[in-house]
């Protein structure tokens, strides 16, 4: 709202200096290029959209002068993805950014028809005309902290809050128990949908099934401070996945990573500004760059189980551990990932099927 | 000094058209006032905040995509209100309508059949009247209440299509998302205004308003219906059945929703969701009242609640406030309404002045 009355009287003061003859050097005073991007929920304190609204603050924080960001959050209506993105096009916004996969069906129809704009979208698949897309590995980070969850189980069951069985969380759950059954070869993972992204009530009582069939590890995608606040209460530990929730549940999360999405705004947006944008696809996990960040861990984490996390991350950004390196079985005990092979993006990035030790299904 | 309620001797019919006017005035300048405490000129704000979604054609498509379901459904609630049949369940029967008649369009969508749509929309209909006969009967034979049968009954509806999309109906290449195939051509409305989203399916709030006014006021049925609305002992004396009335009413309103969720997903989804309703069941029912359960009022109600819906956008994009002032003002909207409207059976008096008639306060 400042920065167009800003901008108002800043093209008033420009307009009236061409009037008055001063001959202010106006031709550099170029245009800001005008960034739109709309969120599916409200912004809040943490959680996803708190982390997609981080990405446009950095691209506010970098570009001042540069770029000028609109807004848009509590689009949560189908209808109306669409013409918001359209009128945002309209109103002259270059570069529109898309904040979920709940969005991307819309994108894929919308950018071929507005060439004058370009559209990027967060957890989209595949890049398409017109649309670029950009995910986070998410499942480096859940490979990470389940290495704290593996350590840290007594009765070597952990829970899964699942939201919908795409494959971002299918190989979320899938990486976490391989984390896990790295340090420790007999956790099995206890897994329940919720079909939604977010609704409280559901993922309490997720949370309260999972306890009571004996997990004393509770993580989910997208993790909320709902699950970590209700793992906590029921006296088992909690993990952070895609968010740090340590300020509401304080040592009883483990591990945590979080998402940062900025270098796609920031990389977007430059490419925009040079003029030689590309829709491509951005795929990028823990590392310089990177869309995931490990966050805060739990002081009740020993030592020891501290060092194996910074060795095993350290490794991951290097290259040399790929969480889906075989031999991985799935759920009937068929070899999926031989012996040294590893699996291909494209196969992690449609995976339906789970690895052996999970217990629960997708549903079909 | 005092005021007090003090009833008419007939409703005024003056107040009855005025009320509507008078609450729009008074939202206005309450929405100019949130403007001026927010630092934006008022006046220039509020004309922003009415114009802009219609600014452009585009925009004006979408005034219509959005006001055609709410008028369509409000119409056909409107109908059993005037009977005093309270279906509360819109929601749940446009969730029918679609369950109806996306079988249809998935397994037909991609022939060249023209016979796709009008099949879907007969089937939406057959499905939404289907879910509103269930409260009717269970009225008719059971005294059961209606409120909440039927609202319960929306519950059923979305986890119905629920169980569906994320079963069999789901698009085999969409991630194992819950949500359809996009449906074929066949299976789509064609765009009526070149440029916009605005497709033929716009058209049925129209005919639903026309149908709803010659039903009303040119029908011995309708005449039947209103009689029970106004008093139900004198319509059992006249003979009237109470039965055909609520289901009747029931069905009028249970059968434009299916429809209408039929309009949604052959057109401005093109897929089918677990979430085809952005909650216009519940809105239609705002509408059906800011319209004063009248055919052409109705018609205005729903053009009004949807330009005010589509402004949360103006709001957001151009004054740069939240989202939420646009619900703010559709609140004050209605308040206002509720509140004018005791003025159209009640004169304010001063409480000295003790002459005849009746009091509220």
């Amino acid at each position: 709202m400042t920065d167009q009355t800003r901008r108002r009287l800043l093209g008033g003061i420009a307009a009236a200096s061409l009037w008055s003859g001063m001959g202010f050097p106006i031709v550099h005073a170029k245009e800001k290029l005008k960034v739109g991007i709309i969120h599916m929920g409200a912004i809040s304190n943490t959680g996803w959209e708190y982390y997609q609204a981080e990405a446009w603050r950095a691209l506010q924080a970098k570009y001042p002068n540069k770029v000028e960001v609109t807004v848009l959050e509590n689009v949560a209506d189908i209808q109306s993805v669409e013409r918001q993105f359209r009128q945002l096009a309209v109103q002259g916004h270059k570069l529109l950014f898309g904040t979920t996969f709940s969005q991307y069906a819309s994108l894929r129809k919308l950018a071929p028809q507005l060439p004058q704009s370009h559209f990027e979208c967060c957890a989209g698949i595949e890049a398409g005309k017109n649309l670029g897309v950009f995910e986070a590995r998410h499942y480096e980070g859940a490979y990470l902290t389940g290495i704290a969850a593996g350590r840290m189980t007594k009765s070597n069951v952990l829970g899964w809050v699942g939201a919908f069985p795409v494959p971002q969380v299918i190989y979320s759950l899938n990486a976490f128990l391989l984390g896990a059954q790295s340090v420790n070869p007999d956790a099995v993972l206890k897994l329940v949908w919720v079909n939604a992204w977010v609704d409280p009530a559901k993922e309490r009582d997720a949370v309260s099934t999972l306890v009571s069939q004996g997990a004393d590890v509770i993580s989910g995608s997208p993790n909320t401070p709902v699950q970590s606040e209700a793992a906590r209460s029921a006296g088992v530990w909690s993990i952070g996945n895609t968010g740090d929730f340590s300020e509401f549940v304080q040592e009883t999360q483990l591990a945590s990573f979080e998402l940062d999405w900025s270098p796609a705004h920031i990389e977007a947006t430059q490419a925009v500004l040079d003029g030689n944008w590309e829709p491509v696809g951005r795929w990028r996990g823990i590392g310089d760059g990177g869309f995931i960040r490990m966050a805060t861990r739990s002081p009740a984490l020993p030592a020891s189980v501290g060092k194996e996390l910074d060795a095993a991350e350290a490794a991951i950004v290097a290259g040399d551990l790929k969480p889906f390196t075989g031999p991985i079985k799935d759920q009937s005990g068929k070899m999926r990932v031989t012996e040294g092979a590893e699996l291909s993006d494209g196969d992690i990035n449609s995976m339906t099927w789970l690895v052996e030790g999970v217990q629960g299904r997708v549903p079909s | 000094m005092q005021f007090r309620f003090e009833a008419r001797p007939t409703p005024s019919r003056k107040v009855f058209w005025l009320s509507p006017l008078v609450a729009i005035a008074l939202s206005c300048l309450v929405a100019m006032a949130i403007f001026a405490l927010s630092g934006l000129a008022p006046v220039a704000s509020l004309i922003t905040f009415i114009t802009e979604p219609v600014s452009t054609m585009y925009g004006f498509g979408e005034l219509l995509i959005k006001a055609a379901p709410l008028i369509l459904i409000a119409v056909g609630l409107a109908i059993g209100f005037r009977a005093n049949v309270w279906n509360i369940g819109a929601e749940g029967q446009i969730i029918m309508g679609v369950i109806f008649s996306g079988g249809l369009a998935l397994a037909y969508g991609d022939s060249d059949s023209w016979l796709v749509l009008p099949g879907m929309v007969l089937l939406g209909l057959l499905g939404g009247s289907v879910w509103a006969s269930i409260p009717a009967l269970l009225r008719i034979h059971f005294r059961a209440n209606e409120i909440l049968t039927s609202l319960m009954l929306n519950y059923v509806a979305h986890f119905a299509l629920i169980f569906l999309v994320h079963g069999i109906w789901r698009d085999p290449a969409g991630f194992n998302f819950p949500q359809s195939k996009p449906l074929g051509e066949a299976a789509l409305f064609p765009v009526l205004i070149e440029g916009t989203r605005a497709n033929l399916s716009i058209l049925f709030a129209p005919l639903a308003v026309l149908l709803a006014w010659l039903l009303l006021k040119r029908s011995f049925l309708g005449f039947q219906l209103q009689a029970r609305g106004v008093s139900q002992s004198a319509a059992q004396y006249a003979g009237f059945r109470a039965d055909r009335a609520i289901l009747v009413g029931m069905l009028c309103g249970g059968a434009a929703a299916g429809v209408a969720g039929v309009a949604e997903v052959a057109g401005p989804l093109g897929q089918i969701y677990p979430s085809v309703t952005p909650g216009y069941g519940y809105a239609a029912i705002i509408v059906a009242f800011l319209g004063q359960l009248h055919p052409v009022g109705i018609l205005f109600a729903g053009l009004l609640m949807a330009l005010l819906y589509l402004s949360g956008d103006a709001a957001q994009m151009i004054l740069g406030l939240p989202p939420s002032i646009a619900g703010v003002i559709q609140a004050t909207l209605l308040f206002f309404l509720l509140s004018t409207e005791v003025l159209v059976n009640y004169r304010l008096r001063r409480s000295r002045d003790l002459s005849s008639g009746g009091s509220i306060a």
